[in-house]
């Protein structure tokens, strides 16, 4: 199966093509990036060609795309992969307004290619078994969820408003939304939310507190922020507590460490040992294309979850519930 | 000079409490009498309502007595202006729900400022556990979500500060100094001594002020 990847802008572009390396069978067809300088070291990196042009780039036979450019280039790079007939996996939040997201979902269904929206935290081990206890009625009905989504600031184009689309609001509270969505299997009616920036000197939001409700009574909260500072024994967290009427459990996709003492300026360090959930989620991906298969995390999935974190920073904007 | 405590016994650590304490149950029959024959009398808020006038009543708040809260109270307002995230969870049986939820609210006030903005969320309060959540703006730049779960469960207090380079975390069940949890009622004991020295005299400004809680606690929505 040979995949291509279109920018190194995200981070998670490198966990991604580490976890293409390791599978067999699997080729990194080739790179685009238009930061030249980003997309040539990756190219050697994985062993690939460089394209500096998006068509020639497209042009490429290949299976599949991963999308990892800043959040303002999504959907440019979602519709053009999809007119290329190449399969598309791309990072979240899907884009920085419904209007876009829902254009991006016409034109792949219209293409007849998939869209799969890059939600990790679905895979972590944890948060995968309290969905199988859910499932299994373990917990009762669910009552509330309690959600956190606290890291640090990735900085560069994540804090310009331009490119991103929204700070650590928009990029934690869809990774919480999404896994509530998929444990409840219901959506969200109502947000209300308080949004800030605490944190850092920047000119975007770094922490917001919101409270939902959906369609079926069911109560949540969660914490997005980018709070963490560098010397914070590890990244940050990504829990769910899910209250239910038979029991009450929390998952931590971070829990899984031991503690490192060291006497450096950062004297604590949790040293994470747990699942590779974006190695998961790559898997998961690519037998979804090679069996024809429904997207596990659709771009409707992605769209759901972009709109609760828009109606956060608007709930927050008019001091007022809104509802969705 | 006489004091008389009413509270709940296994919360009061008992070495604290020396011989001019006159500690009582709420189920005590002598609560009826004692307030005649004391110099002070101090209730928990869940009997404020039943003592609104009388001249020698202070009220107290559980969350501002435990001992891990005084020294993260610190934390949280050694800088006065510091912004941040304030996170209380707490779960509970058997207890009175609104007092819980208005004390709470009295005391964070008092660390985190005015509360400016106040959304409460809860689950069908018929149905066990009931799940409440706070939302609240406060002046001077800090946010918190206060939550509660009221169930059958055993007692559990989280707290967390999440301020600009500080971060404060505490786990009543991870800090808990005996294992297996529920040989001890440690760390969620307070001493007799914090009740007389943090105690608030429960003038007409206090009781309005707790009715102003109340009313938001009750109805839910927002202030």
């Amino acid at each position: 199966m040979k995949i291509g990847m279109m920018s190194f802008a995200h981070m998670h572009a490198y966990s991604y093509a580490d976890g293409l390396m390791k599978l067999p069978g699997v080729e990194i067809a080739g790179i685009y990036d238009d930061d030249e300088k980003r997309g040539k070291e990756a190219a050697g990196s994985y062993h690939t060609k460089y394209f500096r042009d998006q068509d020639a780039f497209l042009a490429v036979d290949m299976d599949a795309v991963i999308i990892c450019s800043e959040n303002s280039r999504h959907k440019e790079m979602v519709v053009n992969a999809a007119k290329a007939k190449k399969h598309i996996l791309c990072e979240k939040p899907i884009a920085m307004n419904v209007e876009d997201a829902e254009e991006m979902i016409s034109v792949c269904e219209e293409h007849g290619v998939i869209l799969q929206i890059a939600f990790p935290v679905r895979f972590s081990d944890p948060i995968m078994q309290v969905k199988n206890m859910i499932d299994a009625g373990e917990l009762g009905d669910i009552v509330a969820f309690r959600t956190t989504n606290r890291g640090q600031n990735p900085g560069g184009w994540f804090i310009d408003p331009e490119q991103s689309g929204g700070g650590a609001v928009l990029d934690h509270t869809v990774h919480m939304v999404d896994i509530m969505r998929w444990y409840s299997g219901k959506e969200i009616t109502s947000v209300h939310a308080i949004v800030d920036s605490f944190f850092h000197d920047i000119e975007i939001d770094d922490a917001g507190i919101l409270t939902m409700e959906f369609e079926n009574g069911v109560i949540a909260s969660h914490d997005a922020s980018w709070s963490r500072f560098t010397e914070y024994p590890m990244w940050g967290d990504a829990t769910i507590e899910v209250i239910g009427t038979k029991k009450t459990v929390k998952a931590d996709a971070f829990r899984e460490h031991f503690r490192l003492y060291t006497s450096g300026s950062k004297s604590l360090e949790h040293v994470f040992y747990g699942n590779d959930m974006d190695f998961g989620l790559i898997k998961d991906f690519l037998d979804c294309v090679e069996k024809k298969r429904k997207p596990s995390i659709s771009g409707f999935d992605g769209l759901k979850a972009l709109e609760a974190a828009l109606a956060a920073y608007k709930s927050n904007h008019t001091r007022a519930t809104v509802h969705l | 000079m006489k004091n008389a405590v009413i509270g709940r016994l296994g919360k009061i650590k008992r070495s604290s409490v020396s011989e001019e304490i006159i500690l009582l149950s709420p189920e005590d029959e002598r609560v009826k009498s004692i307030e005649e024959n004391t110099d002070n009398l101090f209730i928990p808020i869940d009997l404020a309502g039943d003592f609104i006038g009388k001249k020698n009543v202070k009220v107290y708040f559980d969350l501002e007595l435990y001992p891990f809260f005084q020294s993260m109270k610190d934390v949280i307002t050694t800088d006065g202006k510091s912004k941040g995230v304030l996170r209380l969870r707490r779960t509970l049986s058997g207890h009175d729900r609104e007092s819980v939820m208005v004390g709470d609210l009295f005391v964070l006030s008092s660390v985190a400022g005015e509360a400016e903005e106040i959304k409460v969320l809860s689950t069908d309060r018929g149905t066990i556990p009931y799940h409440v959540i706070l939302t609240i703006r406060f002046s001077g730049g800090k946010m918190a979500h206060l939550e509660y779960t009221f169930g059958e469960g055993a007692e559990r207090i989280e707290f967390e500060w999440s301020g600009i380079q500080t971060i404060a975390e505490f786990d009543s069940d991870e800090m808990n100094p005996i294992t297996p949890i529920g040989i001890t009622s440690l760390p969620l004991v307070y001493y007799a001594e914090d009740i007389l020295e943090k105690s608030y005299t429960a003038d007409v400004a206090f009781h309005e002020q707790l009715e102003r809680y109340k009313t938001v606690v009750k109805g839910g929505g927002s202030e």
